[in-house]
């Protein structure tokens, strides 16, 4: 791991209009790091993922990446360090897989230019990296939710940027998918030198796979840590009230393995449920 | 591999531009039309009538042009309009732009005004237009029903401007304001001189360059604002500069023309059924197929019937069923 953050929040603030929903918000990534970002539904994970990709005013604090701040950064320059991997979508038109890819390379092109024969090298790269060659010439609507998933992330790596913000990948993706999913994009931050920031709902997806893990509590307390400490029984019986239990097995191919296990949902006494 | 592609294409449009010199009631050979035509640029022999050389240059020449020059401009627009507000079912006419062209083109008749007046008030109410549909399209973000909004609050703002249209019909001179702007309204191109077309040209042309420039960025903007961003495009000065280019060429288009429907629907969509959704390869094909589609309708237009047919009576009666099979098609992704 090199020692330089790829991406550094310095007391970010963020929110909507005249209300800041998360404040005093400060971690960083490096090379190699996959980020699992954990948190109830409507408490600020996709407020601050949207101030992260600058889509939103930072209402306090600051982003930096390769060192500098981002603030006076255009769009097309901040492009070039941070990528965004939506959650896959349908696109209004019938777009080659190819051609979304090399679509990652605009960050890296002139206002007046298209993909020269290069720069769908670096997309076939990409595709190549994730294993989804074979799906270059289909329709982008007319592919699975995982495969779309996947050529969202290539379409990042296209972008060459080197830390990767996404957005809960494996949702509405079948078990196969969201573990085949999670699988590549370990791969990518152990080989590609590419750090990931991904939220997720699932606590075992953030034990299994985040070299750290930080998480959202219900008023809006930002922590982070390895997984195995951040993700406690206390934290999801505070958080999501359920009560739970966090588990460790030994695994069939070596080491050992964490897992959580709900016992079930508390009531929520104050009757506030799903903020 | 592209190149034989555009060399059909090219090949298609000069041949039509060619075939349209002999259109008509007044019957010009070929032969002719070609060497009046050089005789513009190389010293030829002449051996024609004087009035062949007229009616190919002062009467067939600048309606030829216009035809492509209206067509491109409507399809150019229309692609790119689709591709700005990412949704394959829009077009000029749909958003309202046309309609609003031509109420502000209607009012500059009223007045009096002139070609260039007449183009500043169409690219002012078509701007509008597109403006007030875009804002009722986006009062209440709902994704899902986001077709749907966009087309009605177009129907809206189109009723509005029609509304408005009328209003200036009404108070009209009936003896001589009145007529220009209804013959105008009905969408023909049988009363275009060579001057409109030196005033409507240069900002369709430029809008044309600005879009071509550009069109590749339209894929990215079919994903969205917030992707666009991620991606490296500064979405809300790319929405702005294509909005405002393809407003300027369907004003201008509705400025020489007045409104001819939904050559901006149809066009596009054949263009996406032969080369795909790729704006690399859409927008120039859009360019070229719209020219060639509204020069052989005004081909149709004039060479049916004796008396002649305005053409925005023909390409709606054309448009009309292709839009509602395109209505049929929308669930299952619109392509």
């Amino acid at each position: 791991m090199s020692s330089q953050a790829l991406i550094e929040l310095r007391d970010v603030a963020c929110g909507y209009g005249s209300r800041t929903v998360l404040d005093q918000v400060s971690f960083s990534l490096r090379e190699g790091e996959f980020l699992c970002l954990l948190g109830p539904n409507g408490i600020g994970k996709t407020t601050l993922f949207k101030t992260l990709l600058r889509l939103l005013p930072l209402r306090g604090g600051s982003i930096h990446a390769d060192g500098q701040d981002t603030a006076a950064w255009s769009v097309r320059r901040f492009a070039q360090s941070v990528g965004y991997v939506p959650q896959a979508h349908a696109a209004p038109f019938s777009f080659a897989v190819r051609d979304v890819v090399a679509m990652g390379r605009a960050a890296r092109l002139g206002a007046f230019s298209a993909p020269s024969r290069a720069d769908v090298m670096v997309a076939d790269e990409a595709m190549a990296t994730l294993s989804i060659s074979h799906l270059a010439g289909r329709s982008y609507t007319e592919i699975s939710g995982g495969e779309r998933q996947l050529a969202l992330i290539a379409r990042a790596l296209a972008q060459q940027a080197r830390v990767l913000v996404m957005d809960e990948p494996t949702s509405n993706l079948d078990y196969g998918n969201q573990i085949g999913v999670l699988d590549h994009i370990r791969t990518l931050t152990e080989q590609a030198g590419v750090a990931v920031i991904m939220t997720t709902h699932d606590p075992n997806h953030a034990l299994w796979y985040g070299s750290r893990v930080a998480t959202i509590d219900r008023a809006g307390g930002f922590a982070i840590g390895a997984p195995e400490s951040v993700i406690t029984a206390e934290y999801l019986n505070d958080t999501y009230r359920v009560r739970s239990q966090v588990v460790s097995l030994a695994r069939a191919d070596g080491g050992r393995g964490r897992m959580c296990l709900p016992l079930g949902k508390e009531l929520d006494r104050h009757a506030r449920s799903g903020s | 591999m592209i190149a034989p592609r555009w060399a059909w294409m090219v090949g298609g449009v000069a041949a039509a531009f060619l075939l349209s010199f002999m259109v008509g009631r007044f019957p010009v050979a070929p032969g002719t039309v070609l060497a009046v035509l050089a005789s513009q640029v190389v010293p030829v022999d002449r051996f024609w009538p004087a009035e062949a050389a007229t009616i190919v240059l002062k009467i067939r020449l600048p309606r030829i042009l216009a035809a492509m020059l209206v067509g491109a401009a409507l399809s150019t627009s229309g692609a790119a309009y689709q591709g700005i507000f990412r949704n394959p079912m829009v077009s000029p006419d749909i958003l309202g732009v046309a309609a609003g062209a031509s109420f502000g083109a209607a009012l500059a008749i009223l007045f009096g005004l002139g070609g260039f007046a007449i183009q500043a008030a169409a690219f002012a109410g078509g701007l509008l237009a597109v403006t007030a549909t875009y804002l009722i399209a986006t009062w209440r973000r709902d994704p899902g029903e986001s077709v749907l909004i966009l087309v009605l609050g177009g129907i809206i703002v189109g009723t509005v401007s029609q509304a408005f249209v009328s209003l200036i019909k009404y108070v009209a001179d009936p003896s001589n304001t009145l007529p220009a702007i209804t013959f105008w309204l009905m969408g023909s191109l049988a009363s275009v001189g060579m001057h409109d077309l030196t005033v409507a040209a240069p900002p369709i042309l430029v809008g044309l360059v600005a879009l071509t420039l550009l069109r590749w960025r339209l894929n990215i903007m079919a994903f969205g604002d917030d992707e666009a961003r991620a991606l490296g495009v500064d979405a809300g000065r790319m929405r702005l500069v294509v909005v405002v280019c393809s407003t300027m060429m369907t004003a201008s288009a509705v400025a020489i023309s007045g409104v001819i429907g939904l050559v901006g629907l149809v066009v596009p969509h054949l263009a996406r059924m032969l080369v795909g959704p790729n704006y690399r390869i859409l927008l120039p094909t859009c360019t070229m197929m719209g020219a060639l589609f509204l020069l052989m309708v005004d081909d149709l237009a004039r060479g049916v019937t004796a008396g002649e047919i305005p053409l925005g009576i023909l390409t709606s009666l054309i448009g009309a069923p292709f839009f509602f099979a395109l209505l049929l098609n929308v669930k299952t992704g619109g392509r």
